[in-house]
């Protein structure tokens, strides 16, 4: 018996037409939900970790878990100590004001204003320092000096760290 | 207590409360007046409802105000940088917009044929400098302040105390 060869062509034809239905649909799931996507993820909370260090030359050495600071000052400041005060990681809603309290009794606020392809637009005021904006890509490292404290600096380090 | 003793009271403090938010009227109103003026216990609890109202106002103007002016005094310039941003944009757009409206089938092809190229390539999430540096806008005061930002990953600014402590530590970069 000759088995007829329609089934399997009519087989053929409809895989085929179920691909271009398959390709179709992430064809208009790219063009339809991906301005969505992300129009969500400019939402999202930014997460910023934040570093507090007292610079000095007091001889107590650099805090191994400022190494990275550490490596962005050394060539331009005079210092042999870096300490870390404070280390952690808030969530920032978009529009949202965090405040981080300074061991000098000072205050520093931020606040994200917009993300998109060049970063994250922030407003950062540093009390008894400067207020400023800042177009800041994911993990680039803002660092501000927040004034003295002791016989060193208080610096503040801002690293947007969302993806 | 008695029972009407009690309901009496209940009426009473309502009435005291719907008078003091002014939501009694006409003779409700006319014949609470004239409770009022006879009772000297009732004129008491009225001016110690209007005491706690101003006192709460008080409270609510002290503590929300500053919050909430500080939260858009910050924002504020921000605002305007990422307006300048919008501008910049909606600006180079609209220019060029008008001349060349008949390109823009082959604009969106080419837009088309770049993205395909760009996931095939790997260049997609090459996103390049920023234009126009990582600070924006920066106010220090009266204070000299450094920006140093020769570093890819990294921009320092380095708030100084006074325009004389610039000489001890060096100074060498961009001013703003």
């Amino acid at each position: 018996m000759v088995p007829s060869k329609a089934p399997h062509g009519g087989g053929d034809v409809s895989r085929s037409s179920g691909s271009r239905i398959a390709w179709g649909l992430i064809a208009l799931a790219l063009l339809l939900g991906a301005p969505g996507a992300r129009a969500e993820g400019e939402s999202a909370p930014i997460p910023v970790n934040v570093l507090v260090t007292y610079l000095s030359s007091d001889g107590t050495g650099v805090d191994p878990s400022a190494r990275r600071l550490d490596e962005k000052l050394r060539d331009q400041f005079k210092y042999d100590s870096l300490q870390v005060l404070e280390k952690r990681r808030i969530d920032l809603e978009m529009d949202g004001v965090g405040t981080i309290a300074l061991p000098n009794g000072r205050a520093a606020r931020l606040s994200p204003i917009h993300r998109g392809d060049a970063g994250v637009l922030m407003a950062v005021d540093v009390e008894g320092a400067a207020k400023m904006d800042a177009r800041v890509q994911n993990r680039h490292l803002l660092v501000i000096r927040a004034g003295r404290y002791k016989d060193g600096d208080l610096v503040l380090s801002l690293e947007p760290d969302y993806r | 207590m008695s029972e009407g003793r009690r309901r009496a009271d209940d009426l009473r403090d309502e009435r005291l409360h719907a008078y003091h938010d002014g939501e009694l009227s006409g003779l409700s109103r006319w014949r609470f007046e004239r409770e009022l003026r006879r009772s000297p216990a009732l004129r008491r609890e009225l001016a110690g409802l209007r005491s706690l109202g101003e006192l709460l106002r008080a409270h609510d103007a002290q503590a929300t105000a500053p919050d909430v002016w500080d939260a858009i005094a910050l924002r504020l310039p921000a605002a305007d940088a990422r307006r300048a941003e919008g501008e910049g944009t909606e600006t180079e757009a609209g220019a060029s917009g008008w001349a060349i409206w008949w390109l823009k089938p082959v604009g969106a092809l080419a837009a088309s044929a770049a993205v395909v190229a760009m996931v095939v390539f790997g260049g997609f999430l090459d996103e390049g400098p920023t234009p126009g540096g990582v600070v924006r806008w920066i106010d220090s005061g009266d204070r000299s302040v450094m920006v140093l930002d020769d570093q890819p990953d990294t921009t320092i600014i380095w708030v100084l105390d006074g325009a004389i402590e610039g000489a001890a530590w060096g100074g060498r970069r961009e001013q703003v």
